[in-house]
């Protein structure tokens, strides 16, 4: 790896604004040790001629895993550098092109260091380049950014449409793996499936490489032992207490695999994941042995500050135990049916409605606060990011309704350069103290 | 002969600053009225079933502190005004309303307008409808949209309890592209050597058309332009506004008050209104639908490279001396729009103004004017137009 620059600009580079987590499990250093080697690895790959697709975090990579196209996730690249504090230099720079500030930092990260001058300086070497971009316009601003960005290196860009559901379900959650057609109107579905196989026809046609219906079948196969694995794990952990593992253990967990999903190394991971819980609850382990508080972080990872959690670990007994990832993970990717691309549709169909649109989301939380005993609930709304704001007034009064109190915060989170941990922390202290009434140890 | 003119002006530029009026109107007398928030919903149908469509629209007087308890600070602030509108009540006349996603934050008001009717005990405007239609430019959009226009004719006949016969359709065809013709119209005696019409009074006129029953706007529309030759030349430095839409004329009365004059823009609420006309000769439901589809796209649903090309051809075809590039705080779109606008207007020696994060109602008019005036004022000096004035950021 080249050293790091040393001009004052790119002092920047790096600068440390957040603590990475302490990690209680194995399963998320195997995960993250997995990750940069595989990331390496297709590096090599793509240096040697093999394409390679961009895509946003709701595209349908199970595809281009049928396709044996290697592919790079925006959101996770973006949770990457963020991780790796350099989110303010990237973003400095898109600033600099003329980009305001406060411009969708959760998603132009990768975007931003295609500015770079310097690629190889970034994480790992920096993205190599790629053959294609893929992104799904579930708001205004993913086709400028992969516009951008495909314009930047030259290649071709696709983008796939998001349809918007009449009908309000009850309980999705349970519909979802086996009678989503009841769930989904069909007419979405019908129109994703045709959206799908214009995506396929596009990737051929670009990288030159065939869609495998015999391996698109394993993948689907495996992407649903994953999510079976991480089910186990989700209703392992909301039903015990003390907490054995917190989020910081879970996300990137749950999440680096979740971008290798398709593979056996991301079912092994998740069973992996799964007994090891089970074993630390054999073993009586827990985040705080004496737990007082159990929350649930609502909301985007606070990817350039893990390690805030365990703060409250150790100052209250407060564990928080609940993020969107593993439940998310456990409740909306698994899916059953006789026709292999129209089940894949219909994982992603209302992937938006589940995560952002109220009620689906708001009942959904609840029902999750209430199956893991949560007692108080912190939601994290990015200003930056309409679709982030998933229905903050309807959470609200879903968490009323069900007498959970709720702390609602504004921060973005990938972008360190807003971020005043001391604010933060104050902010969370006093509504553990407060409105959950419990004092330091 | 000058003031028959006027006084359809005035009659126009009434119907948009009491913008419920001929609704209320409509509602006494018994009509059914139907709200529409988004540029896809297409009025011809519910004209054919003798509905009057109203735009949903926020005013420069709406207090936007309603609508923030139900939207977020991503939302930007016209989505604010117009759903402050709805929930305190403005829009109780409306028996139906309908809403299609022009864009992201218009999509999630929906989602956020039917929530509100299943946790809400009371809410004070009608269950919304969605008109689901897509932007790209792909086949399997084109048959999306065909299917949802008649998912939406089917529940059109609900709301009459009849079918909605063709004859009818074809016949509104007809009235809307009469519409469009004489905004097309109009729009020329903006964009020509010598502007008759000031961008203030276009703005009103456009809106006026969607606040009004159709027959009678044009009616009104047609006296007013068989006399706008006799009208006085506007002077001042020919400018163009990009960016968010606007549904007051605020931001416009505060330009054409320092010796400039709007000729066009490319906002929802400006000349994207009237931009193509449903062919008559084709059956009418593809008429329809092609023309909502592949007009050119709102910032919210286009490609910067779309955006550039659209702006680059509309200011050249308007021969502004300038660009005003306004953008309401939180409306992301146009800003990724601009930095790419930017560099093709500085190649085609065309200045631009960034007015960036902007609200909803002009809140510091001193500062405002600084920036106009200086602006105008190099624009003036550089008669040449080879000049480059940067865009002001307010990061
Ligand atoms: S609005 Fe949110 S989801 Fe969309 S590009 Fe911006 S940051 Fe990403």
């Amino acid at each position: 790896m080249t050293e790091p620059h040393t001009s004052a600009k790119k002092d920047t580079r790096g600068t440390q604004r957040g603590t990475a987590s302490v990690k209680r499990l194995n399963t998320p250093k195997l995960a993250t040790a997995y990750q940069k080697e595989w990331f390496l690895s297709l590096r090599e790959k793509v240096e040697a001629g093999e394409p390679l697709a961009f895509v946003n975090a709701d595209v349908p990579q199970e595809i281009f895993r049928a396709m044996d196209i290697p592919y790079v996730v925006n959101q996770w690249w973006s949770s990457v550098c963020s991780a790796k504090q350099m989110s303010p230099y990237y973003l400095d720079l898109l600033n600099e092109h003329g980009y305001r500030q406060d411009l969708c930092r959760y998603c132009s990260l990768s975007l931003a260091s295609a500015f770079d001058t310097e690629p190889e300086k970034g994480p790992w070497g920096g993205l190599p380049k790629p053959t294609v971009a893929v992104t799904r316009l579930t708001c205004d601003s993913q086709s400028k950014i992969f516009e951008l960005w495909s314009k930047k290196f030259g290649v071709n860009f696709y983008a796939l449409e998001n349809t918007v559901p009449r009908e309000i379900p009850n309980n999705w959650w349970e519909l979802a793996p086996d009678k989503w057609e009841q769930l989904f109107e069909p007419h979405r579905l019908d129109h994703m499936l045709e959206d799908f196989k214009g995506l396929i026809r596009f990737l051929e046609i670009n990288t030159g490489k065939v869609f495998s219906e015999t391996k698109f079948k394993k993948v689907l196969q495996l992407v649903n032992e994953q999510a079976e694995y991480n089910r186990k794990t989700r209703d392992l952990i909301s039903k015990t207490k003390p907490s054995p593992v917190s989020i910081t253990d879970t996300v990137p967990a749950v999440m680096v695999p979740q971008w290798q999903r398709g593979t056996q190394w991301a079912v092994d991971i998740a069973k992996h994941l799964y007994e090891e819980v089970k074993g630390l609850i054999e073993a009586g382990e827990a985040v705080c042995k004496n737990e007082r508080v159990r929350l649930m972080w609502l909301g985007r990872g606070l990817w350039f500050n893990l390690g805030f959690y365990q703060h409250f670990e150790k100052k209250y007994d407060a564990s928080f135990m609940w993020s969107i990832y593993l439940a998310l993970a456990s409740d909306a990717y698994a899916r059953y049916g006789e026709d292999p691309l129209r089940t894949l549709a219909s994982r992603f169909v209302g992937m938006e409605d589940m995560l952002h649109m109220p009620p689906w989301n708001s009942d959904w939380y609840v029902k999750e606060a209430k199956n893991n005993n949560i007692q108080g609930a912190v939601h994290i709304i990015s200003d930056s990011c309409t679709m982030s704001a998933g229905g903050t007034y309807f959470v609200k009064k879903a968490f009323e309704e069900a007498n959970i109190p709720l702390l609602q915060l504004h921060a973005d989170p990938v972008d360190s350069r807003g971020w005043d941990n001391d604010v933060m922390t104050a902010k969370i202290e006093d509504f553990i103290e407060n409105e959950i009434g419990v004092k330091p140890c | 002969m000058e003031k028959e003119s006027r006084s359809s002006l005035s009659k126009l530029i009434e119907a948009y600053d009491k913008r419920d009026l001929a609704a209320i109107q409509w509602s006494e007398n018994q009509g059914q009225t139907v709200g529409f928030l988004g540029s896809e919903v297409p009025e011809e149908l519910l004209i054919a079933a003798g509905f009057l469509p109203i735009k949903v629209a926020g005013t420069e007087k709406t207090d936007t502190r309603i609508g923030s308890v139900y939207l977020e600070s991503g939302f930007d602030p016209m989505i604010h005004a117009q759903f402050t509108r709805l929930v305190e009540g403005s829009y109780s006349y409306l028996d139906h309303l309908i809403v299609s996603n022009s864009s992201d934050a218009l999509i999630r008001s929906y989602y956020y307008l039917r929530a509100l009717h299943h946790v809400e005990r009371e809410v004070l405007f009608p269950k919304p409808f969605f008109h689901d239609f897509l932007h790209t430019k792909f086949h399997s959009s084109a048959l999306y949209n065909r299917d949802r226009t008649k998912d939406l004719i089917n529940q059109i006949e609900v709301w009459t309890g009849e079918p909605l016969r063709e004859e009818r359709i074809v016949e509104a065809i007809k009235t809307c592209n009469e519409t469009r013709t004489l905004l097309k119209k109009m729009d020329s005696f903006r964009r020509c050597e010598q502007p008759r019409i000031s961008g203030v009074h276009a703005l009103k006129i456009i809106g006026a058309s969607m606040f009004m029953e159709k027959v009678e706007f044009n009616n009104l529309l047609k006296q007013y332009l068989d006399k706008v030759s006799e009208m006085p030349v506007i002077k001042g430095v020919r400018l163009f506004v990009t960016g968010s839409s606007h549904e007051h004329t605020q931001f416009y009365e505060a330009i054409e008050r320092e010796q400039a004059v709007i000729v066009g823009e490319d906002h929802e609420n400006g000349s994207r209104y009237y931009e193509g006309l449903v062919d008559q000769e084709v059956d009418p439901i593809d008429g329809i639908v092609d023309r909502y589809h592949y007009r050119f796209n709102p910032s919210s649903q286009a490609t910067v490279s779309e955006r550039v090309a659209s702006l680059s051809e509309n200011v050249v075809a308007a021969k502004a001396q300038g660009v005003i590039s306004f953008i309401y705080r939180s409306d992301d779109a146009p800003s990724w729009d601009f930095p790419e606008q930017k560099k093709i207007l500085d190649k085609l020696g065309i200045p631009v103004l960034l007015l960036d994060k902007q609200d909803y109602k002009v809140a510091d008019e001193k500062g405002l004017r600084k920036k106009l005036n200086q602006f105008i004022d190099e624009i003036k000096r550089n008669s040449s137009k080879n000049i480059n004035i940067e865009g002001e950021r307010n990061d």
